[in-house]
Formats: structure tokens, C-alpha cells, sequence
């Protein structure tokens, strides 16, 4: 068993896993106060499914820990104790979940998941006992999960509909008396792969509980047998002294699993025998049709034929081929005919159609006739039930696109993104080189230009639609933060309240990946220096909960994240003192700006914080935040009033691949200046420039003077214009400072694919990259932000 | 072919473009690059100035949608600069994770230099150009310098 190829399934392990934890993790942080009967069964389900997927790939640190929190919920969500002190629980499974990923990164770096869990099952078990103790007045009655579960089995047929799970109706549920043999078909969901490898391991799971006595195919080893039961199931029969129910949810805790069919020969068995001595030949003709919401009919139709063939000297069905997946919605609309030959009565055929699970109706019509035509069927069915079979194909017709309906989601390589991203760059440039190719010029163009014209606007929708499929939500970054704040509220022993507004504002997957890091640093931050102690807090007169606000909004091209805090604010005296400590200040202390002293905090090295907690103090951090936004060409602003509370606003773009430029020219050179950079553009006069001693130049433009940036000695390259007059004054904003360039013209306005200069190139200032013309020639993309941090 | 780095040992087996070099002018002197390391060879395009970089670093060029930059061969030899004319190519080479143009003033052809016929550069490093030239192709027509790419792309600008 251990032979067979297991990397190629751990990385798609591991990433399920991560995906489920992060889930887990939000639900339990949400519920920490108390979950909901919901939540609980959420989270049970992803235990179960992190135990299924860990034991299937013989993890068994992860799925003793995961089935030992299983067992947990489990109680929680079939008792519904009182008084759980719901804390201590979660800090429980966070502990266990951290385990897990512990465990998890081992998998993913190739290694075995090794450690030790018992560190974390002992306390689960016994916070299980303590509660189990608690509740004592149920404890005799519902002590296993079997037993727990009978009473929940509901009488047969009509009640089955409302299970969710596809349960099989239960034919004999009686408790176990000596061996009975069952019979199970198993179909996988399809892309679970490697089907002969999971139906091993459902035996594997079994070995002990039951006798296989066959299973078809018969060697599970060779990959053929995958294909085998991809297309007919994995069958087995086997002996067990185990109740069907048991069974039942054993096999159902494999993973992928797409339906089981599992029935208790045993019965049937005794059946022939009570009924042997019936030898007449009847010929029958059913038409069974399964309740709307049922799904999978012809795995059921399936399953139903395979439970009559023991009895059918001869059987056939309309649909023939039920293993195809397609004939379900024939099934839907007609139902599914059976014709079997049998030595059995009617009644006892009734019987076992009766008995499979979500079967609506059945319907026998003249043994001799086959009645497979739907005109026939519709007019034995007019009579009795009219309107109810009106409302009944309503109801199918209703169930119908809500089942189509489930979003289908495929997961795409971000690398698969990211070219045709590229490729959509390369669209656009060559959209422009066609539309604008100098060899049209001077031409009379006019349906070509209404065909560019068309032409453009389908490229720009594709490019929306591109651009979209990388925008992520931001919501999985942000409910991160709930488990930040929560251990550092437990460990500070500070009281917050986070609040989490905006979350669905989607951003550029690249930058996203950004965010957390700067995300986390501010909330630490704020949780850490911003927020007091709830006594302090009493004594000032604030609520004694802290109250942290995360906030995400759209606002032009950016997206603006703002973390607000009601704690102490930032200490503008002491901010200032460590600034001279560390030489960080260029003038005059008394010339600085309370905003200009906030901004102190982003550089690196700088905490005022004397203490060092586990969580801030030690001078890395803010920096950080800066740099990281910074490098996705967005901005940090702090504001902040002493005592009420600090206002970090991280200012970010939507998207850094496609952005709309203005494009100058400088001699030959062109240069691209982002357009939400610039304030506006503007020819000046003579009298309103002027010189300071020491030869900057400067401009008046409406009573505010600007320094004069010329463009050409920046960058080093020939210009045109010498007087500033004679060139064009371009005012760019950062924030709150404001600079006007020296251009000799514009171009003109148009949306750039932002290409990186090459790695052969160091970083140039006040350069971000560089894209190409319509005319194939190439400009450079101007960083704004080059032209103020001297 | 993209494998550029030329001290590995080829299948020589598969290996088409084994010995095979290159050549092209400057001045009078003939140089040669491993074909392995060549993309293609380009007529002159215009080329957009970087700024901040030294000047024979001439900028990028747009090579059909892929931003390339280029050096000039010529003036990081130190030679008296040249016109461009029409027999000057660029030389897109690939080394490592670099993609660059080489101006030259032209290519002659592709010529076959078995390895016992190649033989190290003098250990006295006396002139400058020669901390470009790994080893010397020796022909009965005269000598080959066959470049180092690493010394030429690896220049911290």
C-alpha cells in the first residue's frame, strides 16, 4: 500500500486542507461567543472531511487530532448541551488546527507528518468528558454515535426525501444478530483519480469489521481497475456481525465519494427462500420515478436494478445504460422503466422498489405491454393524480435550474492567469499599432474606423472581463485578522472588538498578497500601543471594550483599507523625541507638521513603544507596511487624535497591469505618467516662474508656489524647450505634496500595459516600468512617487 | 537550443549546435559567440534610453512585444566609436535569466571550432578588452575571440 505514488495526491492534499482550516478557522473565530446549530454542523462536516482525507492518505497525526475534534462537535451537535464555555473550546480547536497545520506544512514540504498529537487529543477528550459529565442526565441514554444517530433515522420513503445525505433507505435497521452480508457499490465523483487506489483503502478501513467475500474489479493494484470502476463502481460484497447502519457511515466517510449504494442481501436472501416455492413466471413492467430533489437518479435507477437482477430471470430498462450520467435527465423527465421477468409476486417487487431511497412513485403497467413510450405513460398517469402530477413536473421544472445553478467553480493556476493577462497586454499594444499605423494616415477610412471602433470595445470589454477573473475578494485576508486580534486580546488581556466592513471589495490577486503583511502589522499595532487595558479604558470613560474597524472601499481606481482604533492615539511628543534620537530629523523641530511627525512611524527602525511584547516593540513592522504598499504603488496615511484613537488608511491601486497614462514627449524620449497621478497639466507665463538663490525654479499657479521639476535633467536626456514657458507644466500629487514637471508636450491620453524594465537594469528613480506605444515604440512609465522621497 | 550556459557538459550525442560559433566584426577583429546562446540576430531598431545607465548601455529595444535591452559591443570594448550603418546588427543573446542585444558592427557567418583548436587567453591581463575573451579559436584564416557572456551581461550596472 504504501508503494503507490503518493506526492502527486499531497499537493492537491494539501491544498484542500488549507483551504478547509482557513474556513474552519473563520466559523469558529465568528462563533466564538456561541455557535450556531449551523456553524456547529459546518464545522463537523470539515472535521469529518480532514479526518477522511488525512486517513485515506494515511496522515494518521492529522486524523487521530482531526477525529478527536470530530468527536467533539459531534457531542455538541446531536446533544446540544447548555452552559459550554465556548472559549475554552475554541481555544481547544484553534490549538488542534494549529497542530494540523503544523502537520500540514510537513506535507508540503515533503516531509512525513510525524508529530505527536496527543498533547492536543488529551485535553479534546477530556473537555468531551467534562461535558459529557455535565450533561449527565444523557449521558446513559446517547453514548455512541451509532446510537445517537437511530433515533434520527426516519420511517421509510416519504421522510427520506427531507435527509440530506444520500442515505439508503434503511431496510433493516434491527440491531445485529450474528453476521449478516451486504452488498455495496461505490461510484467515485468524477476527477477523483486514482479510483482503484481509494477503493483499496475503503477496504483497508474496513479490514477488521468485515469478510470481503468478492469485490469486483478483482485487483485493486493495477491501474486499469480505475477506469473499471469509473465506469461500473466498485462492487463488494462482504460478511459483517456490524448493523447496516454502522456500515453505512464507515463506507460514507470516504472521501470523493459520489454515491453508495449499500443493501443487506442477507434479507434477500431469506426472501427467496420464504418465497421459493412461488414459481409461476410474471412478467413486469414498472415505472418508477424519483422525488425532484433527489439528483443522481440513474446511480439509483442503477442501484435498484442491481437489487432486483437476484430475483429477474430477465431484466431490461429504459434508459438502457444507467452508468451514463446523461441519462438522468430522461429519468427526471420520464421516469425510469423496468421490465423484469421474475418468479416473484408483484407485491414483493413493490417491496423492494419501496424500499429504495427517494423513490417517488412506481407505477406497474400490463405485464405483457412494456410501455416505455411517453404518450402511454401520460395517459395511465391523467386520470388519478392530475393536479398533483402537474404540481409535481412544476416541481421538477423548479429543481431543475437550481441544481444547474450550482456555481460551477474550476480552479485555474494563477501562472495560466498571469499569461493571459500578458497576452491581453499584447492585444491592446497591437489594437493601437493597427488602429493607429501611420501608413492609414491621410486616408478616407470610414467604415474601418466604425470597425476599429467595434473592434476596441470588445477588446476593452475582454480586458474587464481578464482583469476580473484576477480580482479575490478581500475577505480571506481580512477574517485572518479575527484570529490575530483574538490571541492578542487573550494574551494582552485586553478586550477588542474587531469589525470587519467591506470585506467583498476584490482587488488584483498579485496585490492582495501584499496586503496581509501590512494588514496584520497595523492591527498588532493597534492592538498592542493603541488599545488600553480595559480598567484603564474604564477609568478615561471609554467603553471598556476596545473597538478595532477594518474597512475596505472603492474609491476611483484605488481601494482604500482603513483600520481605525479607539485606543490611546499616537504620542506626537514621543515620536518626536525618538526621531532625534535617531538622527531622522532635517529641520527644525518646531517646523514639523503633526502629520509629518506621524508619518515617522513608517520608517524603519521605529517603535516608541519601550516595552518589547511577543507582538510589536522591536522596530520592524511599520516599516514594513510601507514598503510592502509602497511596492504595489500604493500609500500609507496615518491620522490620529491623542486619546480617541489612530486612522491608518492604506491606499491602494486596483490593479497594477493595465493603467491609463498620459504620455509627454521630452526631444525623442516619451515618458508615461499615470493618470491618477496628475492633478492637472498647464502652460505658464513668463512672470510666473521664478528662481530662488539657489537656482530652483519655482511656479506661482493661482497663489501657490511649486517646485519646477525639469524633466530632461532629471532623467538625463535631450529636450527641446529650454524656456519653461515654451514647455508644458505637468502638476503631480503624492499624498499631500504636489510637484509640477517640465514636459516639452503631450502626447495624448491612453490605456499602457505596464511591462517591467529589465532585470539587467538596476531600479532607476523615479522610473516603474516601461510599455509600448500604439506605433510600437516604447515609453517610459514615470513612478510618481521617484520625484519626492530625496 | 536555449541552454546558454556553455561550461556544461552537452549531450554531444544531440547536441546540433556543438562548436559551432558565430562570428562577427569590430574593427578588424573577429569575435565569436557559442551559437547556443544566440536567440537571433536583429537588424538596428530604434532604441529608447534608460536613464541612469552607462553609456554603452543604449537602452531597450521592443523585440515583438518583449522589452530587450542593449549594449553596445563597440563601446564597452572601448573602441573609437562607429556610425551605424546597415551592416550593423543586433545579436540577441540569452544567458542565464538575461535577455540582451549586442550591437556589432556586423556578423560574418557560423563557423565550426573544435575545442582542440581552442586555446586560453594569455594569463597577462595587459589591455582591458581581453577580460571579455574566454578563450582564442584558432583558424587557419587567423583567430577567433570567443566572448564570455557571463563577464559581458554580469557588469553591475
Amino acid at each position: 500500500m504504501a508503494d503507490f505514488d503518493r506526492d502527486s495526491m499531497s499537493e492537491m492534499f494539501t491544498f484542500e486542507m488549507g483551504q478547509l482550516i482557513e474556513q474552519l478557522e473563520q466559523i469558529i473565530i465568528q462563533g466564538e461567543a456561541g455557535y450556531s446549530t449551523q456553524q456547529i454542523n459546518e464545522i463537523f462536516r470539515i472535521m469529518h472531511t480532514i479526518k477522511g482525507s488525512a486517513a485515506m492518505m494515511m496522515y494518521d497525526s492529522i486524523s487521530t487530532a482531526a477525529h478527536s475534534m470530530e468527536d467533539l462537535f459531534f457531542y455538541l451537535r446531536e446533544e446540544n448541551p447548555h452552559g459550554v464555555d465556548y472559549s475554552g473550546l475554541t481555544d481547544l480547536i484553534l490549538a488542534g488546527m494549529d497542530f494540523i497545520k503544523e502537520e500540514l506544512a510537513k506535507v508540503a514540504s515533503g516531509s512525513s507528518p510525524d508529530g505527536d498529537g496527543s498533547a492536543i487529543i488529551a485535553p479534546i477528550k477530556r473537555y468531551l468528558t467534562e461535558l459529557k459529565g455535565e450533561a449527565s442526565n444523557d449521558v446513559e441514554t446517547v453514548s455512541s454515535e451509532e446510537a445517537a444517530d437511530v433515533p434520527k433515522v426516519p420511517a421509510p420513503s416519504t421522510a427520506i426525501a427531507d435527509e440530506d445525505e444520500a442515505q439508503q433507505s434503511p431496510v433493516l435497521i434491527e440491531a445485529s444478530a450474528g453476521e449478516r452480508t451486504y452488498k455495496a457499490i461505490v461510484f467515485f465523483e468524477e476527477g477523483a483519480e486514482m479510483e482503484n487506489v481509494r477503493a483499496f483503502n475503503i477496504l483497508h478501513i474496513l479490514k477488521g469489521k468485515i469478510e470481503v467475500v468478492t469485490h469486483y474489479p478483482e485487483d485493486l493494484m493495477v491501474e486499469e481497475s480505475a477506469d473499471e470502476i469509473r465506469k461500473q463502481g466498485f462492487t463488494v460484497t462482504f460478511n459483517s456481525s456490524l448493523p447496516y447502519k454502522e456500515i453505512q457511515i464507515a463506507m460514507s466517510e470516504t472521501i470523493y465519494l459520489k454515491s453508495l449504494l449499500l443493501e443487506d442481501i442477507t434479507a434477500a436472501n431469506d426472501d427467496i427462500y420464504v418465497d421459493g416455492d412461488v414459481n409461476e413466471i410474471n412478467n413486469y413492467t414498472v415505472i418508477i420515478r424519483f422525488l425532484p430533489d433527489c439528483e443522481m437518479e440513474n446511480i439509483r435507477a442503477f442501484g435498484l436494478v442491481q437489487r432486483l437482477v437476484p430475483h429477474a430471470a430477465s431484466i431490461t430498462t429504459t434508459p438502457e445504460n444507467l452508468i451514463d450520467e446523461n441519462t438522468i435527465y430522461a429519468i427526471r423527465a420520464q421516469g425510469v422503466t423496468i421490465s423484469i421477468t421474475t418468479t416473484q409476486t408483484q407485491e414483493f417487487i413493490r417491496d423492494i422498489v419501496e424500499h429504495t431511497a427517494y423513490v417517488q412513485d412506481m407505477e406497474f403497467v400490463d405485464g405483457t405491454s412494456r410501455a416505455p413510450q411517453r404518450g402511454q405513460k401520460q395517459e395511465q398517469k391523467s386520470e388519478p393524480a392530475k393536479p398533483e402530477t402537474a404540481a409535481k413536473t412544476d416541481e421538477v421544472k423548479k429543481s431543475q435550474p437550481s441544481k444547474n445553478a450550482v456555481p460551477a467553480v474550476i480552479s485555474v493556476p494563477v501562472s495560466r492567469l498571469d499569461q493571459l493577462l500578458n497576452l491581453m497586454g499584447e492585444l491592446v499594444i497591437s489594437e493601437a499599432m493597427v488602429t493607429q499605423n501611420p501608413e492609414l494616415e491621410n486616408l478616407e477610412l470610414d467604415s474601418f474606423l466604425k470597425e476599429t471602433r467595434q473592434l476596441r470595445k470588445i477588446i476593452k470589454d475582454i480586458q474587464e472581463v481578464v482583469m476580473s477573473m484576477r480580482m479575490v475578494p478581500l475577505s480571506t485576508t481580512f477574517f485572518k485578522m479575527h484570529r490575530i486580534v483574538r490571541d492578542m486580546c487573550r494574551q494582552l488581556g485586553k478586550d477588542v472588538q474587531l469589525d470587519v466592513i467591506g470585506e467583498e471589495t476584490e482587488v488584483d490577486k498579485n496585490i492582495i498578497e501584499h496586503i496581509s503583511d501590512p494588514l496584520m502589522h497595523i492591527i498588532r499595532n493597534s492592538l498592542d500601543h493603541g488599545i488600553e487595558m480595559p480598567e484603564t479604558r474604564a477609568k478615561l470613560g471609554k467603553p471598556e471594550k476596545g473597538a478595532v474597524t477594518l474597512e475596505a472601499k472603492n474609491s476611483g481606481g484605488d481601494v482604500l483599507i482603513i483600520i481605525r482604533d479607539d485606543g490611546v492615539g499616537l504620542d506626537k511628543d514621543k515620536i518626536l523625541r525618538k526621531a532625534k534620537q535617531n538622527g531622522l530629523l532635517k529641520k527644525p523641530e518646531l517646523e514639523y507638521t503633526d502629520k509629518e511627525i506621524q508619518q515617522f512611524i513608517f520608517l524603519p527602525g521605529f517603535s516608541t513603544n519601550e516595552q518589547v511584547t511577543s507582538y510589536s516593540g522591536r522596530g520592524v513592522g511599520m516599516d514594513v507596511v510601507s514598503t510592502n504598499i509602497e511596492a504595489v504603488g500604493g500609500s500609507v496615511l496615518v491620522e490620529s487624535t491623542p486619546g480617541l484613537g489612530s486612522v491608518f488608511t492604506l491606499k491602494i491601486p486596483l490593479t497594477l497591469a493595465i493603467i491609463d497614462g498620459m504620455t509627454v514627449k521630452l526631444g525623442v524620449a516619451k515618458f508615461t505618467i499615470p493618470i491618477v497621478s496628475i492633478k492637472q497639466s498647464f502652460k505658464a507665463t513668463k512672470s510666473e516662474i521664478f528662481t530662488d538663490p539657489d537656482g530652483n525654479e519655482m511656479i506661482n499657479a493661482r497663489g501657490e508656489i511649486y517646485n519646477v521639476v525639469r524633466l530632461d535633467e532629471f532623467f538625463g536626456v535631450e529636450s527641446n524647450v529650454k524656456n519653461i514657458e515654451d514647455g508644458i507644466l505637468i502638476m503631480l500629487e503624492n499624498g499631500d505634496q504636489t510637484v509640477t514637471l517640465l514636459a516639452d508636450d503631450l502626447v495624448g491620453e491612453q490605456q499602457v500595459v505596464v511591462k517591467s524594465i529589465p532585470k539587467f537594469f538596476k531600479k532607476i528613480r523615479g522610473i516603474s516600468g516601461c510599455t509600448l506605444l500604439g506605433n510600437g515604440e516604447i515609453s517610459l512609465i514615470i513612478d510618481v512617487a521617484g520625484f519626492f522621497d530625496k | 537550443m536555449t541552454n546558454s550556459d556553455f561550461s556544461i557538459e552537452y549531450d554531444e550525442e544531440k547536441d546540433t549546435t556543438k562548436d559551432l560559433y558565430m562570428t562577427f566584426n569590430i574593427d578588424n577583429e573577429i569575435y565569436g559567440i557559442e551559437i547556443a546562446s544566440i536567440k537571433e540576430i536583429i537588424e538596428m531598431v530604434p532604441i529608447t534610453r534608460v536613464p541612469e545607465s552607462p553609456d554603452y548601455v543604449l537602452g531597450i529595444i521592443n523585440l515583438r512585444g518583449d522589452i530587450v535591452g542593449v549594449l553596445d559591443v563597440r563601446k564597452r570594448f572601448m573602441k573609437e566609436p562607429k556610425a551605424y550603418d546597415t551592416q550593423t546588427c543586433i545579436i540577441v543573446v540569452e544567458h542565464k535569466e538575461y535577455v540582451l542585444g549586442l550591437i556589432v558592427d556586423s556578423v560574418n557567418e557560423v563557423l565550426t571550432i573544435e575545442e582542440s583548436k581552442i586555446s586560453a587567453p594569455p594569463s597577462a591581463k595587459l589591455n582591458h578588452h581581453n577580460q571579455f575573451i574566454r578563450n582564442i579559436g584558432q583558424l587557419e584564416s587567423g583567430v577567433v575571440l570567443l566572448l564570455d557572456l557571463e563577464k559581458l551581461l554580469q557588469q553591475q550596472l
